[in-house]
């Protein structure tokens, strides 16, 4: 009884309202150390590659693919959270060769890049 | 201080953790003609240093060898079997060292010197344009450690002639530029130096002293698209296609003979690029030509700085260029022809050349400066050919003629390129409730034409349509072909312009679950022009 009155009013005390959100499991291969940062799974790609853009708080982000010659030819706006985000990078539309992929916020200030080939 | 060297020493040794080597396996002396094969591989410094990731760039001297082809061999290895395999090629660069580190300091050279180069202050570009080199990048992942000393890969290469180059050796034909080292489990990066870092090939002999080289001219970044077809008597003597370098060097000449000479391009494989050429800038200036000048060349207010451009932009075989023409062209890029005196991929390429001093200025002897003939001689044995397509006004595929000649040398009066403006643009994709939308913003407002080609992922998008907010009195145009969208609009009557903000926004539905959006359209061409005809380079930012 003793217990149930205590618990009572533990959940009756309670009036704040969290935010729960599921907390994104990261595999090994897209850890991240830094408390920012991208992280390729692969760095030869065929049809898809994970990536992991780790963001240092809630927002809209650019994930921009860039070719050999400095050109953006892939561009991306995503709603990003913070920490960990599991995301792809699709290359069936892009001819084989290498990229940069780089990360940006909405503004455009660098967070990461990293660099990928075709075959 | 002798004790004191002795403890440096390891510290210096340990700067290096591997090496990276490259060299030809075959027995000297070299013959022009002769194949060579360079093998590359690692070398441990350090122990128990295992990457399982590399990734480096080479280059080579394209005036001075031909890549045949390459292997690679680290799969050959036992304890690679499995490993994943890259190579990347592109013509016309060349690395430009970080002076700040050594240039055979590899893994300096890859994080500072391309990695992070955009962070040098002046010196941003790890890759200048040169059309003497090309570049490789190898990518090679595992996910056991990469074995030292075994081959890696082997590239095969032809030794080509130096003569009618500006070499008078083979030195340094290759270079290693940089390498990045890792071992990705842990993400531990590692150093590497060069050890044989350029390959130099001593007293190469031979060399056909009558080899004649054509230089082709054009704005084209295809060259290796363009056929030639050498003629004596009606008969060919000659033929081949253009290499990387916009070369074909051709032997069996003779001297002081007078030779014709067909360039064309090669239907087939530039299939993906010849409705490419017609553009919304193209559109535009025929149609200010038309509406200033009339049916003649001779008139008042002429749009075309080059007479060829009245050959160009006359696409419709009237022999006036006139609003049909404009037409003719604007129903391209609505993906409709109705012409077949253009070029696209319908019709194929319509093909327009000349000796490069002559080709543009029409003369008794040379219609629009076509002169299709060369003579070889003792003293002079390289010739250079503009070549030109029909339809291409702007000169985005074509070779722009020379308007003066200086002391020093021919300048090229680009006068249509060079008019050009520069314009940053926002394109960008985006998953909005389960669909992919991507959206054109724009800021500047005297634009009078825009066209898009986009490629986008059809195993995982289904193109729905394309939204315009463009103005009222504009001709908007959007076509689905194979797995690219054409889309755009032109202010026909010059009334209105662009409306600046989001015109455009393209809808996909997704064929299946999709986490985001990148990499699933390609921005594949893009092209502008103002209001007074200036044709703008859009660049994504």
């Amino acid at each position: 009884m003793k217990k149930l009155l205590i618990l009572l009013l533990f959940v009756s005390c309670t009036t704040e309202i969290y935010d729960e959100r599921l907390i994104m499991e990261v595999p090994e291969s897209l850890f991240i150390q830094e408390e920012t940062g991208l992280k390729l799974e692969s760095y030869i790609v065929k049809e898809k590659v994970r990536i992991n853009t780790k963001l240092p708080e809630d927002g809209k982000y650019r994930i921009k693919i860039i070719d050999f010659t400095n050109t953006v030819v892939a561009q991306e706006i995503i709603d990003g959270e913070e920490g960990d985000n599991i995301l792809n990078i699709y290359v069936n539309s892009l001819p084989v060769s290498s990229y940069t992929v780089e990360l940006y916020t909405r503004n455009n200030t660098f967070i990461g890049k990293q660099s990928f080939s075709m075959n | 201080m002798k004790k004191l060297l002795f403890l440096l020493l390891p510290l210096f040794c340990l700067a290096q953790d591997l090496k990276l080597d490259h060299s030809y396996i075959n027995e000297p002396d070299f013959e022009v003609g002769d194949t060579i094969t360079i093998k590359f591989n690692t070398i441990q410094v350090t122990e128990n240093v295992a990457p399982n990731l590399y990734i480096f760039d080479y280059e080579y001297n394209n005036k001075l060898l031909q890549k045949i082809e390459h292997r690679f061999k680290v799969t050959d290895n036992s304890a690679n079997t499995n490993a994943q395999t890259s190579l990347t090629h592109w013509d016309g660069y060349k690395y430009k060292v970080l002076s700040t580190y050594d240039e055979d300091n590899l893994s300096a050279q890859y994080l500072h010197g391309w990695f992070n180069r955009s962070q040098v202050q002046g010196d941003t570009n790890s890759y200048p344009t040169d059309n003497d080199w090309s570049v490789e990048r190898i990518t090679i992942q595992d996910g056991v450690g990469i074995t030292y000393n075994n081959t890696l890969i082997e590239v095969d290469f032809k030794i080509k002639d130096k003569i009618n180059t500006n070499y008078s050796n083979y030195n340094n034909v290759t270079h290693l530029n940089w390498m990045r080292a890792e071992d990705n489990s842990t993400s531990t990066k590692y150093d590497v130096d060069a050890m044989q870092q350029k390959i130099t090939l001593s007293d190469v002999e031979g060399g056909d002293a009558g080899s004649v080289t054509i230089n082709l001219k054009t704005e084209n970044d295809k060259p290796t698209h363009y056929k030639y077809n050498i003629l004596s008597n009606n008969s060919s003597v000659a033929s081949g296609n253009f290499d990387a370098n916009s070369q074909a060097i051709v032997t069996g000449l003779e001297n002081d003979v007078k030779y014709d000479i067909e360039i064309t391009v090669d239907n087939d494989l530039a299939s993906d690029w010849l409705d490419d050429v017609v553009t919304v800038t193209d559109v535009f200036l025929v149609f200010k030509e038309a509406i200033s000048a009339g049916s003649s060349p001779s008139g008042s207010a002429n749009t075309f700085t080059h007479a060829i451009q009245y050959l160009l932009g006359e696409v419709n075989n009237s022999g006036n260029i006139d609003f049909d023409d404009s037409y003719v062209l604007l129903s391209h890029i609505m993906n409709e022809n109705v012409s077949e005196y253009f070029t696209s991929s319908t019709n194929g390429a319509k093909n327009v050349w000349g000796e490069k001093t002559q080709y543009g200025y029409a003369t008794d002897d040379y219609y629009f400066g076509q002169k299709k003939h060369f003579t070889p001689t003792d003293s002079n044995k390289v010739f250079d050919f503009g070549h030109g397509l029909i339809g291409d006004v702007d000169f985005s595929h074509s070779f722009e003629p020379i308007v003066e000649e200086t002391q020093s040398g021919v300048v090229r009066g680009s006068i249509v390129q060079n008019s050009s403006e520069n314009l940053d643009l926002d394109i960008s994709t985006s998953l909005v409730n389960n669909k992919v939308e991507l959206v054109v913003e724009l800021e500047k407002d005297n634009l009078a034409g825009m066209q898009f080609v986009i490629q986008f992922d059809d195993s995982l998008l289904e193109f729905e349509e394309v939204q315009f907010n463009t103005g009222n009195l504009l001709t908007n145009f959007a076509t689905e072909r194979n797995n690219k969208i054409y889309f755009g609009s032109i202010s026909v009557e010059n009334a209105e312009n662009i409306k600046t903000g989001k015109p455009y926004k393209i809808i996909f539905n997704p064929k299946q679950n999709i986490t985001n959006t990148a990499g699933l359209v390609y921005f594949k061409t893009t092209d502008a022009v103002t209001d007074q005809g200036t044709k703008v380079i859009l660049k994504v930012k």
